[in-house]
């Protein structure tokens, strides 16, 4: 069921909070064992605030009123650990929600635990030495892309009703695809920060990974905004991305990267985006083929800056305990470590 | 810029510098990744029009 059609099922007493979150507990109970999406599962908090939700007189709930959702254990939940995979962070525990979560549980959300990651989000892969890989639900034998991979996977096994995920170098897109579910990387400066562990400022962004694009759009709506505890948000109004939705494709003009098909795609990928443009046209959008500058070295300029920003945020434990991390991420920070100081301004 | 030059020593020196002491496995994999980043660095600064500046040293139009 997607979150859309859940919180109207809430909102219209067809099934209540506390049976919504059992629903969730229950299924987690018997498929997390084979999946690890969760590394926290904070059942009785969750209970305990599907009963504190059910006495909110109706004309003051949100619009996630009752809806059970997962955050990426690189965000903060208030009380529960933020371990980021990582064995540096074991044992830290969260003091407060961080913007996005206060925002989410405001709107009346439930938060059923902490999701899996690559190892401090630095890794497309979620297969963290310490708490073990998030496994695809399509086929437990492969990985379900990272980052941001055990919120891929908890949509993808229908163990939450929604996630947050982050995304710094294609850490929702990734694990989105990975597990056929739909995720969206918002503009940096659109969500709040605030209370999340930082990979890098200049590409950091949290952003919603659920089963369809409504869904999406219902968690940035509620997530999105200003923030004076992240002064990089912007203090822009928010539209309504669930009214935005209700116009469909019709009249848009979609871009297709030209550069993308003419080299290293896979056939069947090409194939398969071949033909949701053919579904977009057959809707009513226009797709045209662009050439944007740059697009070739997209991936160099990328790790031109992100790599030194987060080398600089793990310096400190670099030289402390650098035999805690596993060695892919530590060998991805000690990249930014050599990186000279001219490339990170040529980068940006 | 030949990222062969970058020895196991060199790296290391510099990395203890900064505090660090890394493996020769992580020496090594930063030798590769210094091997294909440089040259594609490199190429890019080739590649950039002479009117883009980075975006630290834009002055705001008056």
């Amino acid at each position: 069921m997607s979150l859309a059609a859940l919180a109207a099922r809430l909102r219209a007493g067809e099934v209540s909070p506390r049976e919504a979150v059992q629903s969730y507990l229950d299924r987690i109970e018997e498929i997390n064992p084979r999946v690890n999406a969760y590394l926290q599962v904070a059942g009785e908090q969750a209970l305990a605030a599907a009963a504190a939700a059910e006495r909110i007189p109706a004309n003051e709930r949100g619009a996630l009123w009752g809806v059970p959702l997962g955050i990426k254990d690189v965000v903060d939940v208030g009380g529960l650990n933020t371990t980021a995979a990582s064995e540096i962070l074991r044992h830290n525990v969260a003091a407060q929600d961080s913007t996005v979560v206060a925002r989410l549980r405001a709107a009346g959300a439930i938060i059923l635990g902490k999701l899996n990651t690559h190892e401090f989000a630095l890794g497309a892969l979620t297969t963290s030495p310490h708490f073990g890989p998030a496994r695809n639900p399509w086929d437990t034998d492969r990985v379900c892309g990272g980052s941001s991979g055990g919120s891929g996977c908890a949509m993808a096994a229908d163990l939450a009703a929604g996630t947050l995920g982050t995304d710094t170098a294609g850490s929702i897109r990734i694990p989105a695809c990975f597990g056929g579910i739909s995720g969206l990387r918002p503009s940096t400066g659109r969500v709040s920060n605030a209370g999340s562990v930082p990979v890098s400022a200049s590409f950091d962004t949290i952003g919603p990974i659920a089963r369809t694009a409504e869904d999406c759009a219902l968690i940035l709506r509620e997530i999105a905004g200003s923030d004076p505890r992240d002064p990089s948000t912007f203090d822009l109004p928010v539209p309504d991305y669930v009214a935005g939705l209700a116009g469909g494709v019709k009249g848009l003009r979609i871009g297709l990267v030209a550069q993308r098909f003419e080299r290293g795609i896979d056939p069947a990928v090409a194939a398969t985006v071949r033909e949701a443009v053919a579904e977009l046209e057959a809707l009513g959008a226009t797709v045209e083929a662009v050439r944007p500058q740059f697009t070739e070295t997209a991936g160099v300029v990328h790790q031109l800056v992100m790599l030194p920003e987060a080398a600089q945020n793990h310096q400190r434990w670099l030289r402390e305990c650098p035999e805690l991390y596993g060695a892919d991420v530590r060998a991805r920070l000690l990249a930014g470590v050599f990186l000279p100081g001219t490339a990170y301004v040529t980068g940006q | 810029m030949a990222a062969a030059t970058y020895s196991f020593e060199f790296l290391r020196e510099l990395a203890r510098l900064q505090g660090i002491e890394p493996t020769d496995a992580d020496l090594a994999a930063v030798q590769t990744f210094l091997t294909n980043i440089l040259p594609a660095l490199a190429d890019l600064e080739r590649a950039l029009p002479a009117d883009v500046v980075p975006v630290g040293e834009r002055v705001p139009a008056a």
